[in-house]
């Protein structure tokens, strides 16, 4: 292993900074939802590394998982997302306050 | 050095990706920026051993996930929906801000501790034409964990830290000449040094057996690592106990030896046997001999077995071709014992005496070679007790393989699995529904028609104060209907 797996858990931090800092920063829902999808990636990054480190298998299946369930939450999400902007006719996050108290 | 430096080029790329995907203006362009980003993700994952993870992810996350993204951003006409309205600018700073701390918060704990060292080799691997694999059993009695060093050629190895009746992990060591020490790891005291010659694409086994620190003398098995097929295994016998010959011997299924009878010790240990007519008590049904006449200090050749768990017999003869119906141990017995008489037969007891060292039920793995060393273990008696060190092992599937993966997801995740399963049938359902044009605006034909939950007639009689239709002539009873006859 040429690589230490630290290095790549900083990676994956750093990823996942970015898909933080995608959040709170963009108003379009579906530039937050690519950023959410940035932070699943690389909390994928670190538990391939850890299991790569470790030897165990255990953590690509987790990765496994967590792929097949983003691929279930990018199809609910983009159907809400599709919805929302039929009833709004906007997507900017800044619009949707109904719920805010 | 090379694959750091891939590591830094690729990180650094996905890196960049990111930051693009998250500042660019163009909705579109930013999701081209994450396919970018995925892509390096993928790599990293091929260059951490996880080809089956890198391929999910680029057909996946890379392809399917993010085609329905592009899909969403065209179909809105979401891709300059947001520029009309920046954030003011401290947001961003404070953003940057915020993103340090974070990053810092995580980080800190790895700049200065760093990790435990994992696992190195991560697979067994069949010997290549030019090392040979390499273990060591440790089966010598009253030694504590040893340490085993091989210097020579190839360089220097070491299987370290082997307990009593413990396995080392086999280890590649280039095809060469080798000088082979056993040092105390407690004491660092070298117990022994031997020099072995390690052919290439060879398999080897050390055994240490003896007794005590000082008897401590080293033998090699030639081992093997080849998967074989499932239901199958092949079985290896290394006598570290007897001067006299091993012979390990089947008892069949649910037959087991009398070991116990105190009648029948003698000084090798427990004895057995029987005869007919002869004058010994127990019968003893001996299915096949397995294994033959192992000389002390030496490995038997494979065998190919069974796997399953059959009853086990280590019998010690002073020379016997074949151990088979029956064996005795005293020689009058044997001469009033007509093998004629015995169903089961085959017998040829030739001189002297066959001695049972010890009877167990042994789980033999399939797929694999098992090597069983016979040893002694002081057990605080005034006589060592026989004892089995078995080590059972065969080369798996590689690491993130789609095979190794396949079998821990279709083994230790299978309920995890079916309920991932079911939520993507569930998200598939949620994203009809809610993608369905007016899926909650009841139809106008079901919102005209009110249902009426009491009869009219109550209803009108709650309103006009009484009672309508009871003086109204009602039928008692159903009468029959003459028509139906």
């Amino acid at each position: 292993m040429g690589v230490s797996v630290e290095l790549y858990v900083i990676l994956s931090m750093l990823l996942f900074t970015l898909g933080v800092m995608g959040v709170l920063y963009r108003k379009n829902a579906i530039r937050v939802f690519m950023s959410v999808e940035l932070m699943l990636n690389a909390a994928n990054l670190a538990l391939v590394a850890f299991a790569r480190h470790w030897g165990q298998a255990e953590g690509h299946i987790f990765v496994f998982f967590v792929i097949a369930v983003a691929a279930a939450e990018v199809a609910v999400g983009l159907a809400l997302i599709v919805a929302i902007f039929r009833t709004k006719s906007s997507i900017n996050i800044d619009d949707l306050h109904e719920l805010e108290g | 050095m090379n694959e750091l430096l891939l590591f830094i080029i690729v990180g650094g790329v996905a890196v960049v990706a990111a930051m693009a995907m998250i500042f660019v203006e163009n909705t579109v362009y930013s999701a081209l920026f994450l396919i970018l980003n995925f892509v390096c993700v993928a790599f990293l994952y091929l260059m951490l051993e996880a080809p089956f993870l890198s391929m999910i992810q680029l057909a996946v996350y890379a392809g399917a996930i993010m085609v329905l993204f592009l899909f969403v951003i065209m179909l809105l006409g979401a891709d300059q929906a947001e520029g009309a309205t920046p954030r003011p600018r401290w947001a961003s700073v404070g953003v940057i801000v915020l993103a340090l701390l974070f990053a810092a918060a995580i980080g800190l704990p790895f700049t200065g501790l760093g990790l435990p060292p994992g696992s190195g080799a991560l697979q067994l691997t069949p010997p290549t034409a030019d090392d040979s694999l390499v273990r060591v059993i440790h089966g010598a009695t009253d030694v504590g964990p040893v340490i085993v060093n091989l210097s020579g050629d190839g360089g220097d190895f070491a299987l370290s830290d082997v307990d009593f009746a413990a396995t080392s992990d086999f280890v590649h060591v280039p095809a060469g000449d080798y000088t082979v020490q056993i040092q105390d790891a407690e004491t660092g005291t070298i117990l022994i040094q031997s020099s072995v010659t390690l052919a290439a694409g060879s398999t080897q086994t050390f055994v240490a057996y003896g007794e005590g620190v000082t008897g401590i003398t080293l033998g090699t098995v030639a081992d093997n690592v080849a998967a074989v097929q499932d239901g199958d295994s092949r079985l290896i016998v290394f006598n570290g106990i007897s001067e006299a010959p091993v012979s390990l011997v089947d008892l069949g299924t649910n037959r087991r030896l009398d070991t116990g009878s105190s009648a029948q010790t003698t000084e090798e240990g427990t004895a057995i046997v029987t005869a007919e007519g002869g004058a010994v008590t127990s019968e003893v049904v001996l299915d096949e001999v397995l294994i033959t006449d192992v000389p002390f200090g030496e490995g038997s050749v494979e065998v190919a077995v069974d796997e399953g768990n059959p009853s086990l017999a280590f019998i010690t003869t002073t020379s016997v071709e074949t151990v088979s119906a029956y064996a005795d141990y005293e020689r009058e017995a044997d001469a009033t014992f007509d093998p004629a008489e015995a169903e089961a037969v085959d017998v040829e007891v030739t001189d002297g005496y066959a001695t049972v060292l010890t009877v167990s039920e042994y789980d033999i793995q399939g797929g694999r070679t098992q090597v069983l060393v016979l040893t002694a273990e002081d057990l605080g008696g005034d006589q060592l007790t026989p004892r089995i060190v078995s080590a059972a092992v065969a080369v798996i599937p590689s690491f993130g393989s789609p095979e190794l993966i396949g079998q821990v997801l279709f083994t230790d995740y299978v309920l995890p699995f079916q309920l991932v399963a079911i939520l993507l049938l569930v998200a598939m359902i949620g994203a009809i529904v809610l993608s369905q044009r007016e899926s909650f605006v009841p139809s106008p034909r079901l919102r005209g028609r009110r249902r009426v939950s009491r009869p009219l007639a109550s209803v009108i009689a709650a309103q006009t104060g009484h009672e309508i239709g009871s003086d109204t002539p009602q039928l008692e009873a159903p009468e029959p209907t003459s028509s139906g006859d």
